[in-house]
């Protein structure tokens, strides 16, 4: 994301404080280009039928995840576990739902620690300049230089196996990210009229910040939020997958791929399913990211 | 693999009384094992030499010098490279190797070998007493850092050259495992002139005396052996006399189990350590391929139990946990039934194997959960029991492997339904070992390759806690049966003994045995000649030619 796109939908949307009276208008246009790209509703409405699914788990799901029935160990699908159950006899559908709940936690709030870190820390670094900006800018090359599934492995490393530490190590990885997609915006933002409109009227930074500039940076954010959040169901479900991720016996969808691997001969339902979870859900979620962005940027294009 | 017989090893001791006498004879029938056989004699006229053999291994070796073994990977290369003084056969007998005849004094001390004439190392160095005494002595030198090795000498206490030929071995105490162990590779002669040319680089240039001469070793991909064109036959229980047949021998080092599967499959290998359980069935129903099945002696797959640490340091806890789990299904799991289930601290190969000790427990929740009931252990809010105010809970660190793990989530299960509730942290090998030594899990995984009963030591004698004793059991009768035993060389004293240990053992429920698990190999069909070792377990390649 440039900084010339973002000029580009300022001119196009007007500052905030004036579009405020406008915001129908803009979010009417929003939903028009949003909705004329198929393929970014369909994206939008599976990953919106995948969280529901992980919402309404212990609704949804046949069994407890962790139920285990010994006379029915690796049963392929049927009528009685229609993904089939794994080499404890547990109901695959169910592991596959519950799943989702970590799955989808584990991106939901490691994007959260990215996007709230890096966005604070980018809007910092581009607002006042300087030694600040070199500081951050050149720490976040640090970071940069590191490939983020090493960096996770670092993270995981130093704060022991779990979920948590999983979740903070993917937030962590992809704070960069974030840092300078928002520097670059704020870059820009800050050299428009109503800016300088608001320092004249004697705005305190904090203010011209969060009123001003923030609310002109939304877009590439929510971007870059979307196709964070599938990056990071990845990330965590491969860190899951080395063992170091969710601890047995929960259910996440990067363990039982890994548990699964050895009767892949045998049993190749116990990581198909999974599988199939991981795909569709990044999938959508990308697919809803590109509509995302295409409406909100239309010059991208 | 199942219940990740990976990598450590140690200990091994046997005897041959036992192997042949119960032991073995009696696992080969019950299990249907095949591969024990004996070389095939099939070729009127003197096979050709040549070709070049791939074997896919599961582990790297780490070291491989003999006395600096840790890993059973390395003993599959090295009984190919280095030899010991004796030979242990299929009944148990003892047979000449390196050592033509020997006697034992009559306190019982001192071991006098007679040496075979005529051997020299790959480097030249001629094969005597020096290097028999030089080898045996520098298993107590710190800076060869033994650690099988020096369990296997026991209490040895210094060797002395006689003359060229003779040798004798001095032991503090009399030390009944010791010929049987002097069967072993780690106590193998190597040549003195290359352990002070290489130094410490030693362990990764092994010279024996062997039939194949060590070539290279990248580490984590392959080991490389060529024939050694002037070897002497030293070994009174192979197929032929002279050089071994093959070329060169390349050990690949695959530690994923499917994809050293797919090497056998895709004709890269020749043959193949450990094929994975769950596969058996397919390579086995395939006449392109040969199976070898070995029940091989030591401890069974098991977890110990620290009987130090809350809350199975209540005995009732500790037996509740034996009648909770149903072994036909963690069996299942951990070897796709190929493995019968066990009951005690011992495969019942070895030698002085208890087999009272399988009527001890059985799967029973509800005695079970009577015995906790018994002890004061109530239910509380959550189905987890609850004595003094605190809650049934226990930890079990073990490796992230994806078998070991799903066999302790099934006890995961079975636990809970009689109230005890077991949290698994998985981690790397080393890490859950640490916290083993430490005492701080209750469950630490465990399986160990010996002949000997000897072998209960390493894990049950109170002198090895922070060591090997990763269940810190501390019994004193244990401890004393186990020194006596092993300065006992009246067989039937020391089996009494024996079987005293493995009773109190698994009264007092320091280990939680799940199955004997078998080493599972495989070939090409066309492969000639192997043949199992009684003592370890993995084939020699001595015999083996392409048919």
């Amino acid at each position: 994301m440039t900084p010339q796109m973002v000029q580009g939908d300022a001119v196009l949307i007007g500052p905030p404080h004036a579009a405020r009276g406008l915001a129908p208008n803009r979010a009417r246009l929003f939903a028009l280009r949003f909705m004329r790209n198929r393929s970014a509703v369909v994206g939008g409405i599976i990953f919106a039928m995948v969280g529901l699914t992980a919402i309404l788990a212990p609704t949804l799901a046949p069994t407890a995840p962790d139920a285990q029935d010994f006379s029915a160990m690796l049963a392929p699908p049927g009528a009685s576990h229609p993904f089939g159950t794994d080499e404890q006899g547990r109901d695959l559908l169910s592991r596959v739902i519950y799943g989702g709940r970590i799955s989808l936690r584990i991106g939901v709030i490691a994007v959260c620690i990215a996007a709230g870190a890096g966005v604070l820390l980018g809007l910092i670094a581009g607002y006042y300049a300087g030694w600040v900006d070199s500081l951050i800018m050149r720490w976040m090359d640090v970071m940069l230089a590191f490939p983020s599934m090493l960096l996770a492995l670092a993270v995981v490393s130093m704060l022991g196996s779990g979920i948590t530490p999983v979740m903070i190590a993917v937030g962590v990885s992809s704070i960069p990210q974030f840092t300078r997609v928002a520097r670059g915006s704020v870059l820009t933002a800050k050299e428009t009229d109503y800016v300088a409109a608001a320092h004249v009227v004697g705005c305190s930074t904090a203010r011209i910040l969060g009123r001003h500039i923030l609310p002109n940076i939304f877009a590439p954010i929510m971007v870059l939020i979307t196709t964070g959040m599938a990056a990071a169901i990845i990330t965590g479900a491969a860190l899951s997958f080395l063992g170091l991720g969710a601890q047995p016996p929960t259910a996440e969808w990067g363990n039982m791929l890994s548990n699964g691997r050895v009767y892949l001969e045998n049993a190749p339902w116990i990581t198909v399913f999974p599988g199939l979870a991981i795909m569709t859900s990044v999938m959508a979620i990308n697919l809803f990211g590109d509509g995302l962005r295409d409406a909100l940027d239309p010059q991208l294009k | 693999m199942g219940g990740g017989s990976d990598s450590r090893w140690q200990g091994r001791r046997m005897s041959r009384r036992s192997i042949l006498k119960g032991g073995l004879a009696l696992g080969l029938a019950a299990t249907g094992l095949e591969g024990f056989a004996r070389p095939q004699h099939d070729a009127a006229a003197g096979p050709a030499q040549g070709g070049a053999f791939t074997a896919s291994m599961f582990l790297d070796p780490n070291n491989l010098d003999p006395a600096g073994v840790t890993y059973v990977s390395a003993v599959a290369v090295l009984m190919n490279v280095v030899e010991p003084l004796v030979e242990v056969d299929q009944a148990g007998k003892v047979h000449p190797r390196l050592a033509t005849s020997w006697k034992l004094s009559p306190d019982q001390r001192e071991w006098t070998f007679t040496l075979r004439e005529g051997v020299a190392f790959h480097d030249g160095t001629p094969f005597n007493a020096d290097a028999v005494k030089f080898s045996f002595d520098r298993i107590l030198d710190p800076a060869t850092k033994s650690q099988t090795g020096l369990s296997e000498i026991g209490p040895f206490q210094s060797s002395t050259v006689i003359d060229a030929r003779t040798v004798k071995l001095t032991f503090k105490e009399p030390y009944a495992p010791f010929l049987f162990n002097a069967s072993d590779v780690v106590l193998g002669i190597v040549s003195p002139a290359a352990v002070k040319k290489y130094g410490q680089d030693f362990s990764q240039n092994p010279v024996g005396t062997g039939p194949y001469v060590f070539k290279d070793w990248v580490r984590n991909d392959h080991v490389a052996l060529v024939r050694n064109d002037k070897y002497v036959t030293t070994s009174a229980l192979v197929a032929h006399k002279g050089p071994a047949y093959l070329d060169q021998l390349t050990f690949r080092i695959i530690p994923e189990d499917q994809t050293r599967l797919d090497t056998l499959r895709s004709g890269e290998a020749d043959f193949i350590y450990r094929i994975p359980a769950v596969n058996l069935a397919s390579v086995q129903g395939d006449p392109k391929y040969r199976v070898f099945k070995n029940m091989y002696a030591g401890d069974p797959v098991m977890f110990l139990i620290n009987r130090q640490l809350f809350p199975t340091d209540d005995l009732a806890v500790a037996q509740a946990m034996q009648f909770a789990v149903d072994k036909t299904v963690i069996t299942k799991i951990g070897t796709a039934n190929t493995s019968p289930v066990a009951w005690g601290p011992l495969k019942p190969v070895v030698w002085g194997y208890n087999p009272a000790v399988e009527k001890l427990y059985r799967h029973d929740p509800a005695k079970a959960r009577e015995l906790l009931e018994a002890a004061g252990w109530k239910v509380g809010p959550d189905g987890i029991r609850v004595k003094g105010g605190r809650a049934c809970r226990m930890v079990c660190a073990v490796k992230t492997d994806p078998v070991t793990v799903s066999m302790l989530e099934a006890m995961q299960g079975m636990f809970k339904s009689v109230g005890i509730a077991l949290e698994i942290q998985t981690m790397a090998l080393p890490a859950s070992e640490e916290l083993g030594r430490q005492g701080k899990s209750n469950m630490t995984f465990m399986e160990w390759r010996g002949i000997d009963p000897d072998i209960l030591t390493v894990h049950f004698h109170s002198k090895n806690i922070g060591g090997w004793n990763m269940g810190h059991f501390k019994n004193a009768q244990v401890d004393q049966l186990l020194d006596t035993a092993r300065a006992t060389l009246d067989e039937q004293k020391r089996l009494d003994m024996y079987h005293r240990v493995q009773m109190i053992i698994m009264e007092q429920a320091a280990t939680l045995p799940l199955f004997n698990l078998l080493q599972i190999d495989g070939a090409k069909a066309s492969v000639q000649g192997m043949r199992y070792d009684v003592y370890h377990y993995y084939p020699e390649w001595y015999d083996v030619r392409e048919g």
